[in-house]
C-alpha cells in the first residue's frame, strides 16, 4: 500500500524542468511506478497545498550505456515514471524549500 | 549606502560602509552567474543553472564570499566618489565589521597633501664660485704636462724631471736577517719628480718617494729605509718598515712647451692662446655653475621642505623606497654586481637596507612632493613642441650607440610613451627647480605681484635655453601659433617665444594677443 507522500519520490531539477516550472507553470516529479494520474494530483493538491490544472505522465524507459572509459562494465539506469503536473495559473511550488 | 569617514594618523583614510541589502543581492546573484561557469550541476549545461539551482549547490557561505569579492569592486568607485576623497593609491578592504546590515571597512591611502610654506619669500645669497686665472692656469699646465717632450740629460735629479730607477725592497730587520722578507723583487720604474707641496699620495712606491731621487744622478745608488704610516692603504704593510735599495738609471728632463699659440694650436681647433684660454674658462665657469646650481637648489629646497607641511601616505614612501633599491640594484649591475653580493658584503639583510634607505627616499618623496606642489601652484607646464623636440633629442642619443633590435624594441609606442613621461616630468622638475632658484635669488619678485608665473621662468631663460631648449627659433613660432586654438598652452609658449624675442616687453605683448 503507498501512502500518499509515497507516491512523489523527488522534484526533477533540470534546466528543462525549471523552464517549465518558470514560463509554463508546470512541475515535474519523479514518482512511483504505480502512481496514476488522479493520485499524483491528490498527493500535490495535499503536500503542497495547491490547485492542479493537469498531470501528465512519462514512463521513463530504463536506459543502458558504458562505464567512461571503461567498455566492459554496463551501467544500468532503471526505469522511472515522470508526472509532469500543470498547476492552476497563479499558484507557485517552491521546489527547493521541500515538502510543507 | 551609509558611508563614514575616519581619517588616520599615517594620511589614509578608514571608511565604515553600510551596505543596502539590495546591493548585496545583486552582486550574489552576480557571483551565481560567475561560479554556474565554473561547476557542473547535474541537468544543467554549464552556465545555465538558475540562482536558487547554485545556492544549493555551493551553500550560501561560498556564494557570499564570491559575492563580496564582487560587491567590493563594484561599490568602490561610487564609495571613493561619495565620500569625497582623492586616493593615491588602491584601498584596503580590511574586514567585515558586521553582517547584517552588511558592513565593510576599507583603508585608503589619500592623495598627498601639501601645504607650502612661503616658498616665495626663501631667499639665499646666490654666488657663484668665480673662475679665477689660477684655476684656468691650473689646467694649463696640466695640459703642459700631457704634451712635455723629455730629453735625456746629463745632470742630478731635480724638481720637475722624469726620473727612471731600479728598485728592490725588502723587510728591515734590525739583526739583519731580512732574506725571507723580500717586499719588492729588483725591478724597473720611473717617477715624475713632484713639486715639494705636490700631491705624492699616488706615488709608487710609498708616498713623497720621488724627493728622496733628487740630487741623484745617472747610475748612482742609495739605500733608505722607510716606514709605512698606520694609514697606509695597504694593509698588509702599514708600520713596516722596509729598506728600499735604489738605482737610478736614466733622468730625462722635461720640457713643458711654451705657453703660446702654437701650443693651443696643437691642442686642438683653437685660433690662439685666447680662444684656448676663452674656452677652457669657459668649461670651468660651466662645470661650477652646475654644481653650484645643484647645491643651491638643494639649499632652497630644503629650507621649504622644512617649512611646509606635507602630508603623504606610507604607501607612497614604500613606493620611493622601491625606486631607490631598484637604482641602487641597477648601478651595482652596471659595476657588475648584484644585490646579493652586495648585501653580503655589507652584511645586512634586505630588511636592513630598507630600513637604512628611508630616510632617504622620505627625503626624496617630500621633495618632489615640493616640486610638484609648487609646479602646480605656478602653472609651471611643458609644451608638447618641447617636449616632442626633448623625446626626439633624449631618443636619439639613446639610440646612437644601440644594434638595430634593440632600436626597433625601444621604438614601440610603450617605450616611447615611458620616455614621454619621464622626460616631461623631468623637464617640468627643471623649470620648477629654475623658477625656484630665480625667486631665490630674488631676481623675480615683481612678476610674482602680476600674478604671472610663466614670466618668472622666462626671465632666467638664458639658463634655461641652455639647458632645456636648445633650438628655440622654430619651435617658438609653431608654439605661436598653436597659441590661438589652445589658450591653456599660453604659459609655456610665452617662454619660447621669448626666447625667441629675448625681450620683456614682447614678451607681455604676445600673451595680450593671444589672450585677446
Amino acid at each position: 500500500m503507498t501512502t500518499l507522500h509515497d507516491i512523489l519520490r523527488r522534484p526533477i531539477i533540470t534546466e528543462k524542468s525549471n523552464y517549465q516550472a518558470g514560463d509554463l507553470n508546470q512541475y515535474v516529479f519523479e514518482v512511483s511506478m504505480d502512481a496514476n494520474k488522479q493520485m499524483i494530483k491528490d498527493a500535490v493538491e495535499t503536500v503542497f497545498d495547491v490547485d492542479v490544472a493537469r498531470v501528465n505522465i512519462v514512463n521513463v524507459p530504463p536506459k543502458r550505456s558504458r562505464r567512461w572509459r571503461n567498455r566492459r562494465i554496463k551501467v544500468r539506469r532503471s526505469a522511472y515514471k515522470k508526472a509532469i503536473v500543470t498547476l492552476e495559473p497563479g499558484e507557485t511550488i517552491d521546489v527547493f524549500e521541500g515538502v510543507r | 549606502m551609509k558611508i563614514e569617514t575616519e581619517h588616520l594618523e599615517d594620511h589614509q583614510v578608514k571608511l565604515t560602509v553600510e551596505v543596502d541589502s539590495d546591493q548585496l543581492e545583486a552582486s550574489k546573484r552576480k557571483a551565481a552567474k560567475k561560479i554556474a561557469k565554473r561547476i557542473k550541476v547535474p541537468g544543467f549545461r554549464p552556465g545555465k543553472a538558475p540562482y536558487q539551482v547554485i545556492r544549493r549547490q555551493v551553500g550560501d557561505d561560498a556564494l557570499f564570499e564570491e559575492s563580496l569579492e564582487i560587491l567590493v569592486q563594484d561599490i568602490y568607485p561610487d564609495i571613493i566618489q561619495e565620500a569625497e576623497i582623492e586616493p593615491y593609491g588602491p584601498g584596503n578592504f580590511e574586514n567585515l565589521a558586521s553582517l547584517d546590515p552588511l558592513t565593510l571597512e576599507f583603508v585608503v591611502p589619500l592623495m598627498a597633501e601639501v601645504e607650502l610654506s612661503e616658498y616665495q619669500e626663501v631667499r639665499f645669497p646666490y654666488e657663484l664660485p668665480e673662475i679665477t686665472d689660477e684655476d684656468v692656469t691650473t689646467v694649463e699646465d696640466d695640459f703642459r704636462q700631457r704634451q712635455a717632450v723629455e730629453e735625456t740629460a746629463d745632470r742630478p735629479v731635480e724638481t720637475g724631471d722624469h726620473a727612471y730607477f731600479k728598485v728592490s725592497a725588502k723587510r728591515y730587520e734590525e739583526e739583519g736577517e731580512a732574506e725571507e722578507g723580500n717586499l719588492i723583487e729588483e725591478r724597473s720604474s720611473s717617477v715624475i719628480v713632484a713639486n715639494e707641496d705636490a700631491d705624492s699620495s699616488m706615488e709608487w712606491p710609498f708616498d713623497g718617494f720621488s724627493r728622496e731621487l733628487i740630487g741623484m744622478s745617472t747610475g748612482e745608488d742609495k739605500t733608505l729605509l722607510y716606514t709605512f704610516p698606520e694609514d697606509s692603504q695597504f694593509e698588509s704593510l702599514r708600520d713596516v718598515t722596509a729598506e728600499f735599495s735604489i738605482e737610478i738609471e736614466d733622468v730625462k728632463a722635461r720640457i713643458l712647451p711654451e705657453l703660446d699659440d702654437e701650443f693651443a694650436q696643437s691642442l686642438g681647433e683653437y685660433e690662439d692662446l685666447e680662444a684656448l684660454e676663452k674656452d677652457i674658462r669657459d668649461s670651468l665657469e660651466q662645470r661650477s655653475e652646475e654644481t653650484y646650481n645643484s647645491e643651491y637648489d638643494d639649499q632652497v629646497i630644503d629650507e621649504i621642505v622644512e617649512g611646509s607641511t606635507i602630508k603623504y601616505p606610507p604607501q607612497m614612501l614604500e613606493n620611493e623606497l622601491n625606486n631607490v633599491i631598484q637604482q641602487l640594484e641597477s648601478r651595482l649591475a652596471n659595476q657588475g654586481l648584484d644585490m646579493d653580493i652586495y648585501l653580503k658584503t655589507r652584511e645586512i639583510d634586505e630588511e636592513g637596507l630598507r630600513e637604512e634607505t628611508t630616510p632617504v627616499a622620505e627625503t626624496r618623496v617630500k621633495r618632489s612632493l615640493v616640486l610638484l606642489e609648487i609646479a602646480k601652484e605656478e602653472d609651471i607646464e611643458v609644451s608638447e613642441v618641447e617636449l616632442q623636440e626633448e623625446t626626439e633629442r633624449t631618443l636619439q642619443s639613446i639610440t646612437q650607440y644601440m644594434s638595430e633590435e634593440d632600436k626597433k624594441q625601444f621604438n614601440q609606442p610603450t617605450a616611447m610613451m615611458n620616455l614621454a613621461g619621464n622626460i616631461y616630468a623631468e623637464l617640468r622638475m627643471n623649470r620648477t627647480l629654475e623658477y625656484l632658484r630665480s625667486v631665490a635669488k630674488g631676481e623675480s619678485e615683481l612678476a610674482v605681484e602680476e600674478e604671472e608665473p610663466a614670466e618668472e621662468t622666462s626671465e632666467d631663460g638664458d639658463e634655461e635655453e641652455q639647458t632645456v631648449e636648445m633650438e628655440v627659433e622654430e619651435p617658438a613660432e609653431a608654439a605661436a601659433e598653436e597659441t590661438e586654438e589652445k589658450p591653456d598652452t599660453e604659459v609655456e609658449i610665452e617662454e619660447s617665444e621669448s626666447d625667441a624675442s629675448e625681450s620683456g616687453e614682447s614678451e607681455v605683448q604676445t600673451v595680450e594677443e593671444s589672450e585677446g
